[in-house]
Formats: structure tokens, C-alpha cells, sequence
């Protein structure tokens, strides 16, 4: 069920109820009932996979022990590519054998091959992506002595499917989630303030941001042709907003909910259009996926080549965002989204000297005003730009998309946003909470505090429950943009 | 201690927010929106009218009021709201009947028969704990949501925060006589475009159900209350409807524009250019009938 | 292998002389440290001291203190 629904808000009141009335006698009955509540929000979704996912837990749960009880490094390392690897292929057949597969035929079919190949009807699990993933780091960390193997079943199953982060993340660690788990949860008072407010400011970006901004968007990016070029750069912007309080709300509200049964998960965005460089766009971006890639795919990569100089480090990176893109999905425009990014880095490589330009320069100790500003509008500016790419259809839809902005014979005329009245009142609800959000969450960024700090008073909550009365869009509610992920 | 409190703001928010709904369903009833708020508010002058037409967007823009009023001599108010089916024109019989308003005659437009609710049904909603609401088999359909609607009357507010929400505020503070596409009559009607963007479509042929129990319903209503009642089929642009049975109280004026594209706006309504042909017509064959 | 080795090899990477560590310093204490430096900081401190670190020894430090026990260990082992 979707984190804005009415279902959901009714299992989360029984949840809660019977997690802290009844079941909180000991951690173990704590787990048992999430792990159930868990299972339960599962199948909600497809309970025909909850085998597959039994049978990865249970995988990885056996794997990670023999990896622990074995001496031999090389015996490790076997255990540990054998466990990754299965994961990785579990995840690469559901995800992306027909994907590939088709690819490879259009290519073949391009060189005047017609292979006869049956696409299989591979159906796509939910929460593969995720959980496949807390797999592989749960083994990467053992192999790697961060953690040792758990013996709890239970727990182990918990820290991969436990519903507040099972749909679309934050990627969680066993580092970080696991000990949590050990012990016996207490409510405490600012658990449940701090996550209150963050479920409901999670929910009002959600449902007054991303589900408004996303009709208007929806239109624009099924009819590029249409709109004038100041309309299709607004429409790349509003795009960027709404997936940014698409996903950040989502996870706001999937943390606040782990706040309520005193569980805390990681901070996933962090205030991320406010950054001056890319570097520092990705440490606030997505931040469970990006230490993810960070610690388990461009850390390895880049210590194989640390001896190539500046080029071997470029190349892990453009590497890790060819990965990142296909993660996003199995589509070429998602590739080409991440292989831009990959180039962003680029310049950072290019002039004299083995070493990295400096990134920083002046940006850390303050800096001018302009100066910072007009380093967040370039990198938001490169941002909007992939994001064309994420967005399209096709790799060449994004293309079309930029041609249509510079090759248009309408530069500035806006009346297609407003082609009827509701659309231009969703619009102006979009705009105004967009505003809303930012500026109170540049605030937040200003005097380094966090979202769960933001509605700290009743007074404060009364607000925002009014603001979403007034300008949500609960009507045509737009599915959560990573949950097909 | 930490429970009493959030229980305590948790009972003053649904106060709040009771009031609130209640409030705005208040407001709303008073204005003059939509058909369905006309229908609370508008009392007197519906009681006032001999005839009352019923109908979706066919019966909204077929009628000019001016010319039926002229023929026919009797007064004539239009009821017709868009996007509403038969379901909800049931509704609105009953909530009519209840506030002593009995027409002559009434003019039902039907143009299909789907099942479920309509999409407009939203704008009657601040009748949600009204009798007739509850009565009508809208329990049927009456999911989470209405029960939800019922207990947090703001939920509907917030939902239809477009529709409803917006127009009773302006109607509150800024137009208390605003009409969301209709005039004083009930009437609204469509430009004369171009036949270019008119889809032609294939010659169609569609069949409504004499027997439909919603239709029933209606009839029996009307006859209960001593009320002639109409059946209209309005011109469509190649489509022509017929029913399966048809004991005389069918006036069936699906196909008598044919495909003339100057007549309509698009394949279901008829422009401003029909709409005056079409209620000289229309009249001829009422006036037979009354 | 002390701290006032190390400390400029640190704001030598880094590009900041401003920098200044102790044990404990990890890499979320400072801005500069990032993955992308912390590589070059690793092929700069095996260069000046002609060691090589083992994948496993990288990925289990979580301070400075980590860093100084490992260049320690393979110094000695020369």
C-alpha cells in the first residue's frame, strides 16, 4: 500500500498499537511482530514474491555464517563472490534479462539479424533492488571483518525487510541497522515528536509538491512539442522538484515511521540543491545509495587503479555511475542519465598536474555570496539537465527534449500550462508549496538542523495539517517515482 | 505525561477539523456553485419552476431556456450538471422531493447508461450525513473512504481541494452568487468551433436498457409524486441510440443532426448553432406531449 | 609513526594548511576527506613510505589512529 493512503495510515495505528502494547515484552517479540507486520506489508504489494525473498534472506543468511566460520582467506573470498554473485544474478534475471535481451536483438536486428528469441514475461519483484542490495553489503561487511554474521534469523530478515525501508529505501547496513535491533526498543518522547514531524512533513512534500508538480509535469513530458522553450526549462525544473519532494518526502515518512517504534534509519537526502560542487550534490543526494556505490563499487575500483594516476580514479568513477544509472533502471535513458554524471566529474580531471584540481577552492571557508550562488544554480543547472534524460522515455526523447527548447519557434508563451482552469490551480498549488518547502527547508540548511527538528512545536504541526488541507493533491495521487525500482 | 498530551492535541485537531468540515459543508449548501448546491439553496426558486430538466453535459448545453419558456409558457429551470449519471440524477430527485420541490414535469437526458460513480458525484458530498445520501444504494459503493469522509469531514474538503474547496471560499468571500458554468437559468453552452477538430467518428449505434433499475427508480419516484416525466435523448454526431423497449415516455433525438458537424461542438454536444435549432424541436414535441 | 608525520602529508592532499588531525579524526570530520582524496591520501602515504596496504586493511580503518596501527605494522614488517 502507498505511504499516502489511507490503508497505510490504518496499519500504521494498529501497528504501533499492538508493537508497543502488546508485543514489547522482549526485543525478540519486538522483531517477530515487525518481521510479520513486514511479511504483511509485503505481500500487500505482491505476495507471490515473498518466497523469493524468504529464499534470498535465508541465502544470504547462511552464507554470511560460513563466511565467519571460515579461516582461510581464500575460502572467505570464494563464500563471499559466491553469495554476491548469486544475489547480483537473482537481481540481473528479474530486472534486466529481458531488458538486455531486447537490447541485443534491436542491435542485431540494426545489422540486418532477425534472431528469433522468445522474451520471457519476467515480472518485476518489488523491492528486488533493495533488498538484493542489503545483501551484498551484509556479506561485503562480514568478508571485509566490519561486522560479525548474525545468528538471529530473525534479525537478519527484519534488517532486509522491514517495511518502513522495504519499497524504495534508505539502503540501510547491517553496521548501522543490525545493533538496533538487539536490543529492546523504549518510546521516548522525542520519537515520537521527531518523527511525526517527519512523517508529516514527508507526506506534505509529498502529496503538496510531487503529486501537484507532477501533473503539470506529466503533460509537458507527453507532449514536448508543444510548449515553448521557457515552458519546457520550467517544466525540467518542476521535474527536479518533484522527483527531490517525491523521494526525500517518501523517505522522510519512511524514517519518521521507524521513529515511531524507536528505530532510526539513515539520513538518504541532506538539503541536496544547495550544493556548490557535484561532489558535494552526491554526499547529499541519495546519500544510502551513494555511500553504497562509494563504499562497495568506486572504493575497489579506484584502490585496483590507485596506481594510474588521476585517470584510474576518473574511470572508477565514471564507472560507478554507469552502475548507478543501470540501477535506476533498465532503460538506456537511465544509463545515459548516470553516464552524464560520470562527465560532470570531468573537468575536475582536465588541466595540468596529476592531482585533482581542487574542488573546494574558496567554497568551504564561506566564500562571496555570488559566488556560492552562482556555483548552486550551475550544479542544479547540470542536475535539471540529466534529469531531462531520467525523465524521458528514451534517450532520444531527452534529445528531442533539448532540441525542442533550443530549435523552437515559441520562446516564451506559458499558455499551455494553463490550458484549463484546474491546471492552472494545480499549478499555482505546485509553485507555492514548492516555495513553502525550500525556503523552510533552506532554513533548516542554514542553521545546520535536520527536517525531524522542523516541526517541533503542536502550534508547528497544526500548520503544516493545515497546509496540506489547503493546498494538497490528493486526487490524482502519482505512484512514488522509485518504488519501480 | 508524554500520551496525555498528544491525546489531548490529538482530540483538539479533530475538533478542529470536525468543525471546519462542517463549516465549509455549511457554506457550501448555501451557495450557488453547483446544481447541487442550487439545490439547498435555491428552494423557492426551484419550487417556482413547472418543469425541471435532469441531465449530464447533454442536458446542460442542449437547451436554451429562453425559447422552451416561450412555446412552452411555463417556467423552466435547468439541473443538468456535467460529468453526473444516472446514479447521482437519482440522488438528486430525492434530495429535491425531501425539500417539498415537486415539478410538472421533469425532463431526464440520458446519453449512456455507465455503472458506478460518476466523476462530479464529489460536488455532493457536503450532503454526505443527509438521508438521502445514506438512503440511496451509494452504501454500495460506500468504501473506506466514505466512512472516513463521514468521521473527518475535512478528508473530503482536503481530497477535493479544487473542487470543492477553492469555489466555496471564493463563494464565501469574494461572490456569494458565483455559478461554476451556468447562467441563471442553469444553462451553459459550447462555442462554434471548426469542424477540423471534431472527431468524426464511425457511424455508432448504441442501446440503452428501458429496464435499467436506476431508471425504474426514477419513474417510480415521478409517478409517486405526480410527476411527468420526459426521457430525452439529445442530437449526437453519427451515433444513434436506441432501447430495448420503449412504452412512449422516450423522446429520442439522437440522430436527427445526423453528421452535420456545424451543429455541434464535438461528437456528444451540440453548439451554440444546435443548441437553438434543437430546442425549437425539442419544444414542438413537448408541447404534444403536454 | 607519529602525528606530526602524518599531519602534512594530510594538508598537503587536501590542499588545505589549515588542516589538523588527531587520532580520532575520521572522515566525516573533515569536508576535504572524501572518497575521492581519501585515494589519493592512501597512494601518497604508501609512497612516502614505500608500503602497500591490503584491500582488507583500507576497508577496515575508521580513524586516523586505524591509519597510523597499519603504516606501523608494514614499516616494522620491512
Amino acid at each position: 500500500m502507498l505511504f499516502n493512503s489511507l490503508a497505510f495510515l490504518i496499519f500504521l495505528v494498529v501497528a504501533l498499537f499492538l508493537h508497543w502494547i502488546v508485543f514489547s515484552k522482549t526485543a525478540k517479540w519486538q522483531n517477530l511482530f515487525l518481521l510479520a507486520a513486514s511479511f504483511g506489508f509485503y505481500s500487500f504489494w505482491d505476495w507471490r514474491f515473498l518466497f523469493l525473498l524468504l529464499f534470498s534472506i535465508s541465502f544470504v543468511f547462511l552464507i554470511g555464517i560460513r563466511i565467519d566460520k571460515t579461516e582461510s582467506e581464500k575460502a572467505r573470498r570464494v563464500w563471499m563472490i559466491f553469495g554476491v554473485f548469486t544475489s547480483i544474478g537473482i537481481l540481473f534475471f528479474f530486472k534486466y534479462y529481458n531488458f538486455f535481451l531486447s537490447s541485443f536483438l534491436d542491435f542485431a536486428e540494426s545489422f540486418g539479424l532477425k534472431l528469433e528469441v522468445r522474451l520471457w514475461k519476467i515480472i518485476l519483484p518489488i523491492a528486488i533492488s533493495f533488498y538484493t542490495f542489503h545483501g551484498i553489503s551484509y556479506l561485503l561487511d562480514i568478508y571485509h571483518k566490519k561486522i560479525k554474521s548474525t545468528s538471529s534469523w530473525l534479525n537478519y530478515a527484519l534488517f532486509v525487510s522491514y517495511f518502513p525501508l522495504l519499497v524504495a529505501g534508505p539502503i540501510e547496513r547491517a553496521t548501522h541497522l543490525l545493533p538496533q535491533l538487539k536490543d529492546k526498543r523504549r518510546l521516548k518522547a522525542s520519537d515520537v515528536s521527531e518523527g511525526i514531524s517527519l512523517i508529516l512533513w514527508g507526506f506534505f512534500k509529498k502529496v503538496a509538491v510531487a503529486d501537484s508538480l507532477g501533473s503539470v509535469v506529466n503533460l509537458v513530458f507527453e507532449n514536448t512539442g508543444n510548449y515553448s522553450s521557457v515552458g519546457l526549462v520550467l517544466a525540467a525544473v518542476m521535474f527536479a522538484v518533484q522527483i527531490y519532494a517525491d523521494f526525500s518526502g517518501y523517505t522522510d515518512i519512511a524514517r519518521g515511521v521507524s521513529r515511531l517504534f524507536g528505530i532510526e534509519l539513515l539520513l538518504n537526502f541532506n538539503f541536496p540543491f544547495f550544493s556548490r560542487s557535484i561532489t558535494e550534490f552526491w554526499s547529499r543526494w541519495h546519500i544510502s545509495l551513494s555511500s553504497f556505490l562509494n563504499d562497495y563499487v568506486f572504493l575497489p575500483l579506484a584502490l585496483f587503479f590507485r596506481n594510474r594516476g588521476k585517470w584510474g580514479i576518473y574511470f572508477s568513477i565514471f564507472l560507478t555511475f554507469l552502475i548507478s544509472g543501470f540501477w535506476h533502471g533498465a532503460g538506456w535513458n537511465y544509463v545515459f542519465w548516470g553516464v552524464l554524471h560520470g562527465l560532470f566529474y570531468l573537468p575536475y580531471f582536465l588541466g595540468k598536474g596529476k592531482k585533482l584540481k581542487s574542488i573546494y577552492g574558496n567554497k568551504i571557508k564561506g566564500g562571496s555570496w555570488i559566488g556560492n550562488l552562482l556555483s548552486r544554480l550551475s550544479v542544479f543547472g547540470l542536475v535539471v539537465c540529466a534529469m531531462i534524460f531520467f525523465r524521458s522515455e528514451t534517450i532520444q526523447a531527452g534529445f528531442t527534449y533539448f532540441g525542442n527548447i533550443f530549435f523552437n519557434s515559441k520562446w516564451l508563451a506559458l499558455n499551455e500550462f494553463i490550458k484549463t482552469g484546474t491546471h492552472a490551480v494545480i499549478l499555482i498549488k505546485g509553485i507555492l508549496a514548492s516555495l513553502i518547502v525550500l525556503s523552510m527547508e533552506y532554513l533548516l540548511f542554514r542553521s545546520n538542523s535536520r527536517v525531524e527538528n522542523l516541526l517541533n512545536s503542536k502550534l508547528k504541526i497544526l500548520g503544516v495539517l493545515l497546509l496540506l488541507f489547503v493546498l494538497g493533491s490528493f486526487e490524482n495521487s502519482i505512484e512514488f517515482i522509485y518504488f519501480q525500482f | 505525561m508524554l500520551a496525555k498530551r498528544w491525546l489531548v492535541f490529538a482530540i483538539v485537531v479533530y475538533v478542529l477539523q470536525f468543525a471546519i468540515g462542517q463549516i465549509l459543508d455549511y457554506s457550501f449548501l448555501k451557495s450557488e456553485i453547483y446544481k447541487s448546491a442550487v439545490i439547498n439553496s435555491q428552494v423557492e426558486k426551484l419550487t417556482n419552476s413547472d418543469i425541471l430538466i435532469f441531465g449530464g453535459s447533454n442536458g446542460l448545453v442542449s437547451f436554451d431556456n429562453r425559447i422552451l419558456e416561450e412555446r412552452t409558457h411555463k417556467e423552466v429551470y435547468n439541473l443538468s450538471e456535467d460529468d453526473t449519471n444516472l446514479k447521482l440524477h437519482l440522488l438528486q430527485l430525492k434530495l429535491i422531493l425531501n425539500r417539498g420541490i415537486k415539478p410538472e414535469r421533469i425532463i431526464l437526458v440520458i446519453g449512456s447508461m455507465e455503472e458506478g460513480l460518476s466523476r462530479n458525484f464529489l460536488r455532493y458530498l457536503p450532503y454526505l450525513s443527509h438521508d438521502e445520501f445514506v438512503n440511496n444504494d451509494f452504501q454500495k459503493f460506500s468504501k473506506l473512504e466514505f466512512q472516513a469522509f463521514k468521521i473527518f469531514p475535512i478528508f473530503k474538503w482536503a481530497k477535493y481541494n479544487n473542487d470543492l474547496l477553492y469555489p466555496t471560499l471564493y463563494s464565501m468571500f469574494l461572490n456569494k452568487n458565483y455559478h461554476h458554468r451556468f447562467d441563471t437559468n442553469g444553462d451553459y453552452e459550447y462555442p462554434v468551433v471548426s469542424a477540423e477538430t471534431m472527431e468524426n467518428g464511425i457511424n455508432q449505434k448504441v442501446e440503452l436498457n428501458y429496464l435499467d433499475s436506476n431508471l425504474l427508480e426514477f419513474k417510480n419516484l415521478c409517478l409517486q409524486n405526480g410527476i411527468a416525466l420526459s426521457i430525452v435523448n439529445t442530437p449526437f454526431l453519427n451515433k444513434e441510440i436506441t432501447w430495448n423497449e420503449d412504452r412512449g415516455d422516450v423522446m429520442n433525438f439522437s440522430s436527427v443532426f445526423g453528421s452535420n458537424t456545424n451543429l455541434f461542438y464535438d461528437a456528444a454536444h451540440i453548439n451554440k448553432n444546435g443548441k437553438l435549432l434543437f430546442s425549437n424541436i425539442f419544444a414542438d414535441s413537448l408541447i404534444k406531449v403536454m | 609513526m607519529t602525528i606530526e608525520k602524518l599531519t602534512p602529508i594530510f594538508r598537503d592532499v587536501f590542499e588545505n594548511e589549515e588542516i589538523d588531525i588527531n587520532l580520532e579524526t575520521k572522515a566525516s570530520d573533515i569536508e576535504e576527506w572524501d572518497s575521492i582524496n581519501h585515494i589519493y591520501l592512501i597512494v601518497e602515504i604508501e609512497k612516502i613510505f614505500k608500503i602497500k596496504f591490503t584491500t582488507l586493511q583500507i576497508q577496515k580503518w575508521e580513524n586516523v589512529n586505524d591509519i597510523i596501527t597499519d603504516i606501523d605494522k608494514l614499516v616494522n614488517a620491512i
